[in-house]
């Protein structure tokens, strides 16, 4: 199937990934020839035969089942890789428990060889040759969350087939988009079945590129890859003008994000050499997989013989430098241990500032707040709920804002101390942020967004404490609970014809038990209740966190934070469950349409309901250190989460204690939510909140405001004050509005052409035009000189002879 | 008899000059008729190119270098082709009537010492076949000019000869007549063709490049008085010396130190400028004589080792006393010249604050003016800077670096800044022009040297991708603006929207070009723009950061015009018809290649780019 | 002695050539102009003909030149006086202040 697989398994892996990429080619290029027909379909002949072919006016189905089919493929072949590489890398020992291969994408320059005449030492040497390598690499946390993205998707692809059916039909009405003129006319449009599930599979395609690379470049093309994705799928009912600013709020976010990743990137291109992760761990901490300690040294002195440096010891940071080991294998032999001082070859220790260190983890941190909609960059993502329910549940809930969580992971051994306080004070702020503002929202589909920010946020501070494995776990076990929430939510978004404020949504337990028992478990899961797979993570994190409380009690934000963070968890998921499943209907037009989604909709809903429940399962069952997802997960941890052990440790002392405290917070949640809504009938009006707390958290803390005023109005502000400073604009206002263009425009405009401002100083394209002013006004007065009068003309004559035979005399004399 | 590649070379040059001839015999009612000659000597002058490529590439993977690498022998190095030339040509029984070296050099004006000298490397053919493509669907985008045809077709065929015979000539005056020639078409062509504001559009272009051009013309004449007699094989400088003592009745010896050689050709004035750089920065020890006059170049010359740029035979101290007694060896000098040059080329690329002609030119000219211009003449300025301005002056080019490249970074901002408050979608466009050749400059200017020039390397082919990268986006996206034109008859921004419904051809070829522009991994855009990004940072943190968040600007103007162009409903723009089979045939070839070169940057293009930027790498990077 | 009276004449053609280009520009009449252009011709026949007097290696040519020049005064005379009479046939004056046609 694959040229030598044996040998290489991971290859698999590489084709699983391509399969969404032809998938979407596939469809692209299917768009393509119908748009390209479509003008010539009623001239008949081989161009109308290949329209209808491609679906005709309605949009073709035979795209979706297409994608359906190449996710499932793929899924199979994730689960085949998981189940492979967990046979065999048990065994195998010598790949260091991961399959990997990776080959030149641009390498520029001739490769200095040993041997070549030149010299290899003085040239070569300082730095390894510069190519951009791309490659795959499969350990235990790419397998797992390969598995997990490839699955959750399928689910979700399956779920859209009924979710989107509309459109499926030739002409759509978009009743929440508006005619500029005619505002009460619905909007027509075609469907775009195939649209959706093109952008859906290349989603897909980036996602799992992501999770295959072995450096931070590709990473990098797959983070902008999915983060174009999204932008297409939030903007996918374009007619609707929320729809497109919250594409383009998301993307802008995202790349604000990613100027900082770039940033990171540059760093570590400059002063290691390379972007593939493993290298750079070596550089930075020397041992395979970067096991060894960063060396911070003070320099003294650099010479051609050598490097001289004092490793610099204890907490006297910041110390000015980091040392960086040698790159290639040859070169470790010279390494000598230097605890006090040493020389080594120039050429083969180099030296980083230490203070880039930091910003080059922090710059890669910023990109993974952009994508994950941390604090302060998290606004897009309760926007980005402007897309279909799908996409919410696919990229804005289980995989794509993931990608932050899980590079953070990957990164690991590249941060610097500081840089993990960091991580964790904005994981924990995010994480209460969102969870105070999903308290009092009512869209369905918002709530599940800020609860999607704040769970992030509880990974990003179980990372940033290092908690590796209780960080990723519960990424994974998120991605499952998370997208069961959606679908559920979707599923109720579609029974009641698009009302997703749960306001007017009441009762439909009875209506739609099946998603009201699954949706049950995945508020369950995420609340924390015990064996379902949201405790199995959670556990751990707040085992972590309570360990660092014992242990760095100064930083009591970070355990104080997320204890409160679960409390409200609960309490707004119950919330939002009771609302929307129990007591009297709101709305009881809307509820008498209602009645359960079709089993294409609700087989997903069981597949995930079951992952949420057993999906972190082990044995024993009540042992959270026993979960077999976490035991994977934690064969990929790297080895420098031992600089974490302190904190872990006394977690691991207390963890009785932690888990009473945990379950103590999550009934406490469910108990406030249970005695507010599930007690006694609430009304629309009771939802709402009127105190000026209240106000406060449904204005989302005034971010978007604030953002507003502090960044893009002055921007745009800004940016038109240049261009007016620029150029004055005659084109638009003074040309194309008073003389509208006729198509023919040959030789009858010459007359009116409209001259533009000739001094128009307030511009710099005005300066410098009045140079060209000042020539031609020059020119003019020199003009007056040539009166015709010959008698000025002879006398001028004479007196430049006069003059110049004056100036002979003077200068030759 | 002629070598097959001056024939070869001369057929690319000239092919449309004859199509424009040809043009002529055509009735003039048949305007179709000349419409379809066009295109098909466009398209003939676009396969010769890729023969071109063909036979540069099999040239490139025959020689191997000294470690059984192919594509990095010396052999793929311009100035090495032509010393090899240099000393064919001296030899008693010129051989090689059918070489291979792409390096064509026959008298022209002798008394002026002017040849016409051409020479093939990467960074010149990469962008020949750019612009024999452009010029290509340039044309079949003209179906719709309606008033002189004939003209029209003329100039466009006219200027596509001066262009690739500027990318092509290695003789400076060669270049200076090839770079005016593309001029005059292009005034012509603006002013005649235009819009209502043509003529005022045009005479800015004029005024504004033409004042490079002087700058250039003062430059090329400044280099005319260099005596470079110590540059050149010995054989002729003894020639000029017999005939001058002939002549004045004196002995050899005698006139031995009267005798000047002077010459346009750029590979030997190169010689002078690295020469000059290595005197000027206290390095003259390392100044040597070559041993053979085609002796071949290093690629990584060892640090403070030996320089070999004298010719063979040369007595190195006197040389570097007869260098340093000339003005050109001066600081003066060097600024000087460079700063024209520098400024000349600078017009045409644009920078900021000369690229005020731009805007004015884009808005004014039709849709396929716009296409070359922005696809095939701004790259004319980068080029320039590339081909003549840093490699004559590298040492003024290396002390101005960080101010070069702060005027690239001025251009990336402020472009992006003013493209943003525009309501003119061509406009809007045009500064993204500014912003996008910003990445070019300060790819130029990244110099680092020693052991890790390979950043600078990155740097600059990063910039000659990024040339390619914007002259498929932005003609692309200038021909997406004609569409929509035709259509509305406005470019007004706020009056637009909806196209996405009726259009979906049209919006989906868009929007490759749209996120390829912005810099999307996987398009072309990204690749020249990372690598500069990245050799910018080693050059200078301070000059990457806002290079960096520049793209945070980017993203936001072209997603803001994304938004007012295709999202939404509008009933003006609800009847409009899709792409037409023409259309979209023209376009084709741009979006295909946006996603190619974005995947395959190296195997399509930098794979026989980057010797060529190694080998200009390496006479400079050496020098510091 | 003979280099005193080459002098002499050389002032004297100076004087010649001073008066005539002041005739040249300070007269309004045509007819004066053109005396002007004849006595700034003699000045110049005056120092050709104290060149070939006085310097032994332009003795031929001064008086060649000499010569030459009052050809030329002749045909520039006759060139002259009908451009005048044309003129006068014109604009019914002589006066060249009048005759503004050459401004730029």
């Amino acid at each position: 199937m694959i040229p030598g697989w044996e040998a290489t398994p991971g290859r698999l892996y590489v084709l699983a990934t391509a399969i969404p990429l032809v998938v979407t080619l596939l469809l692209a290029l299917a768009g393509m020839l119908r748009g390209w027909v479509r003008p010539l379909r009623a001239r008949g002949g081989v161009a109308q035969t290949l329209y209808w072919v491609l679906g005709g006016d309605v949009p073709l189905r035979a795209g979706a089942y297409l994608a359906v089919a190449g996710m499932t493929l793929t899924a199979l072949l994730s689960l085949l890789g998981l189940t492979l590489f967990l046979t065999q890398t048990a065994t195998a020992d010598s790949a260091g428990g991961c399959w990997a291969e990776r080959i030149d994408w641009v390498r520029v320059g001739p490769m200095v060889a040993p041997g070549d005449a030149l010299g290899t030492e003085n040239v070569a040497a300082a730095l390894p040759a510069l190519a951009l390598q791309v490659g795959y690499r499969i350990d235990a946390l790419t397998a797992v969350l390969f598995a997990m993205v490839a699955v959750v998707s399928l689910c979700i692809f399956v779920f859209a087939l009924g979710y989107m059916d509309e459109e499926t039909q030739a002409v759509v009405e978009d009743h929440e988009a508006q005619h500029q003129y005619h505002r009460h006319t619905p909007v027509r449009r075609r469907g775009r079945f195939g649209r959706f599930y093109l952008f859906l599979s290349l989603f897909c395609f980036a996602m799992l590129h992501l999770l295959i690379a072995d450096n931070l470049f590709q990473i990098f093309v797959s983070w902008e890859l999915v983060g174009v994705c999204s932008f297409w799928l939030i903007g996918f009912y374009q007619e609707r003008p929320s729809a497109s600013q919250a594409a383009n709020k998301a993307f802008i976010m995202n790349r604000v994000g990613d100027a900082g990743f770039l940033i990171g990137i540059a760093i570590a291109w400059s002063h290691l050499g390379t972007l593939n992760l493993d290298e750079i761990f070596r550089r930075l901490r020397g041992a395979e997989g970067g096991a060894g300690e960063i060396r911070r040294v003070q320099v003294l002195s650099t010479s051609e013989a050598g490097l001289e440096y004092v490793v610099v010891t204890g907490n006297d940071w910041p110390a000015q430098h980091v040392l960086l080991h040698p790159l290639t294998e040859q070169k470790r032999e010279v390494f000598r241990d230097a605890t006090e001082s040493a020389t080594a070859n120039l050429h083969d220790y180099t030296v980083m500032p230490y203070w880039l260190w930091l910003v080059m983890g922090l710059g890669i941190f910023l990109g993974c707040v952009g994508k994950s909609a941390q604090w302060p960059l998290h606004t897009w993502l309760p926007d980005a709920m402007e897309g279909p329910t799908p996409v919410s549940a696919l990229i804005h809930a289980a995989t794509m804002v993931a990608a932050g969580v899980y590079l953070v992971g990957r990164c690991f051994p590249l941060f610097a101390p500081e840089v993990f306080l960091t991580i964790a004070y904005v994981g924990a702020i995010t994480a209460f942020l969102a969870a105070t503002i999903a308290l009092v929202q009512t869209d369905i589909k918002r709530i599940l967004a800020y609860s999607t920010c704040s769970q992030l946020g509880l990974m990003f501070l179980a990372l940033g404490l290092g908690g590796w494995t209780a960080g990723l776990l519960h990424l994974v076990t998120h991605a499952f609970f998370k997208a069961l929430l959606f679908l559920g939510a979707g599923s109720v978004i579609h029974a009641c014809g698009h009302v997703q404020d749960i306001t007017r949504l009441g009762g439909l337990y009875r209506k739609m038990p099946i998603t009201a028992l699954t949706m049950l478990v995945g508020v369950l899961a995420i609340a924390g209740f015990p064996f379902l797979s949201g405790w199995y993570s959670k556990e751990r994190i707040l085992s972590q966190v309570m360990g660092l409380g014992l242990y760095q009690p100064e930083h009591i934000l970070l355990w104080l934070l997320p204890l409160l963070t679960t409390i409200m968890t609960s309490y707004y998921m119950f919330r939002l469950w009771l609302t929307v499943f129990t007591g009297p209907p709101r709305d009881k037009q809307l509820h008498d349409q209602v009645h359960e989604s079709p089993a294409v909709m609700t087989v997903p809903l069981l597949v995930l309901a079951v992952l949420s429940g057993a999906g972190a399962w082990g044995w024993p069952l009540w042992e959270v250190e026993a979960s077999w997802l976490g035991q994977v997960l934690e064969k990929a941890q790297p080895a420098m989460v031992r600089e974490f052990a302190a904190i872990t440790e006394r977690g691991h002392q207390y963890h009785t204690w932690t888990g009473i405290v945990a379950l103590a917070c999550t009934l406490v949640g469910a108990a406030a939510a249970y005695l507010w809504f599930g007690r006694t009938p609430v009304t629309a009006e009771q939802l709402q909140v009127r105190t000026l707390v209240g106000r406060f958290l449904w204005q989302k803390w005034y971010f978007d405001e604030a953002y507003e005023a502090i960044w893009v109005r002055p921007t745009v502000r800004l940016a038109s004050g240049i261009a007016a400073a620029d150029k004055r604009s005659t084109t638009v206002e003074a040309g194309i509005a008073a003389h509208p263009p006729s198509p023919d425009r040959s030789e009858e405009t010459t007359a009116e052409e409209a001259t533009p401002p000739r001094f128009d100083w307030g511009t710099l394209d005005g300066w410098l035009n009045s140079l060209g002013d000042a020539a031609a006004s020059g020119g003019a007065a020199v003009q007056q000189w040539q009166s015709g009068r010959l008698r000025l003309y002879v006398l001028t004559l004479a007196l430049t002879v006069v003059v110049l035979l004056a100036m002979l005399v003077v200068l030759a004399g | 008899m002629l070598e097959a590649d001056l024939i070869w070379l001369t057929i690319l040059i000239f092919l449309p000059t004859a199509t424009a001839l040809t043009l002529l015999l055509v009735p003039a009612r048949a305007a179709e008729v000349m419409r379809w000659l066009a295109v098909f000597g466009a398209a003939g002058t676009l396969s010769v190119s890729l023969c071109v490529v063909v036979g540069y590439y099999l040239l490139l993977d025959s020689r191997l270098d000294a470690n059984g690498r192919p594509l990095y022998s010396a052999w793929t190095r311009l100035d090495a082709r032509a010393d090899q030339a240099a000393s064919d040509a001296a030899q008693p029984i010129p051989k090689a009537l059918l070489s291979d070296d792409w390096i064509a050099r026959r008298p022209w004006i002798e008394d002026f010492d002017i040849y016409y000298a051409l020479g093939v490397d990467g960074i010149g053919l990469s962008l020949v076949v750019l612009t024999a493509l452009i010029t290509l669907t340039a044309l079949m985008a003209s179906w719709n000019i309606e008033q002189g045809v004939r003209g029209y077709l003329i100039l466009v065929l006219l200027l596509e000869t001066g262009v690739i015979g500027a990318f092509l000539a290695l003789d400076f005056f060669l270049f200076y007549v090839f770079y005016e020639l593309m001029l005059i078409p292009m005034f012509v062509l603006i002013g005649l063709w235009g819009g209502e504001r043509r003529r005022y559009a045009a005479f800015k272009f004029v005024v504004y490049t033409l004042t490079g051009s002087v700058a250039i013309l003062a430059a090329l004449l400044a280099w005319h008085t260099v005596d470079v007699r110590d540059f050149v094989d010995q054989a002729e400088v003894q020639q000029r010396v017999r005939e001058l003592a002939r002549e004045r009745h004196l002995s050899e010896s005698d006139v031995d130190n009267q005798v000047r050689i002077h010459t346009f050709d750029l590979v030997t004035l190169s010689k002078v400028g690295r020469a000059v750089m290595l005197i000027l920065s206290g390095q003259e020890h390392r100044l040597a004589a070559r041993d053979h006059i085609a002796e071949q170049p290093v690629w990584n010359q060892v640090p403070n080792g030996p320089v070999k740029l004298f010719a063979p035979g040369v007595d190195v101290a006197a040389a570097i006393a007869r260098l340093k007694a000339q003005p050109v060896c001066t600081p003066s000098f060097q600024y000087l010249v460079f700063a024209l040059l520098f400024v000349g080329f600078a017009v045409k690329v644009p920078v900021v604050p000369l690229h005020s002609w731009l805007p004015d030119a884009h808005v004014e000219a039709p849709t396929p003016i716009s296409m070359i211009l922005a696809g095939i003449l701004l790259k004319l300025g980068g080029y320039g800077i590339l081909r003549l301005a840093v490699p004559l002056c590298p040492w003024a080019a290396a002390q101005l670096s960080l101010w070069i490249g702060l005027i690239g970074v001025v251009g990336i901002v402020y472009g992006a800044l003013v493209a943003m408050g525009q309501t003119d979608f061509k406009k809007l466009l045009a500064y993204s022009s500014v912003s996008h050749m910003g990445f070019v400059i300060l790819g130029l200017a990244a110099w680092s040297s020693g052991g890790t020039a390979q950043y600078w390397q990155w740097g600059v082919n990063g910039a000659v991708f990024q040339m390619l990268a914007h002259g498929i986006t932005a003609s692309a996206l200038f021909f997406v603006v004609g569409v929509v034109y035709d259509r509305a008859h406005h470019r007004d921004l706020r009056r637009m929207g909806g196209l996405w419904e009726p259009m979906p051809l049209y919006c989906g070829f868009s929007a490759v070009l749209f996120f390829a522009s912005m810099g999307l991994p996987g398009l072309c855009g990204f690749v020249g723009e990372f690598f500069v990004l990245l050799s910018a940072w080693h050059f200078s943190p301070a000059l990457a950061v806002p290079a960096v968040l520049s793209v945070i600007l980017t993203a936001g103007y072209l997603l803001w015009t994304w938004l007012r162009v295709f999202t939404g409903v509008n009933e003006a723009t609800a009847s409009f018809a899709d792409l037409t089979p023409r259309e979209a045939a023209t376009l084709l070839p741009y979006v295909v290649l946006a996603i190619l070169l974005g995947v395959l940057p190296f195997t399509l293009v930098l794979k026989w780019v980057d010797p060529a930027v190694t080998g200009w790498i390496a006479n400079l990077a050496v020098l510091r | 002695m003979g280099e005193m009276g080459y002098y002499a004449v050389l002032l004297l053609g100076a004087w010649l050539f001073v008066c005539g280009v002041t005739c040249l520009a300070l007269k309004r009449n045509a007819l004066g102009v053109l005396m002007g252009v004849e006595l700034v011709l003699n000045a110049a026949n005056v120092n050709l003909v104290a060149a070939a007097r006085y310097t032994p290696a332009f003795r031929l040519e001064g008086q060649i030149f000499a010569l030459l020049v009052i050809v030329l005064a002749a045909a520039e005379a006759a060139v002259a006086l009908a451009i005048m009479l044309h003129y006068y046939n014109t604009y019914a004056t002589v006066d060249v202040d009048k005759a503004q046609q050459l401004r730029g």
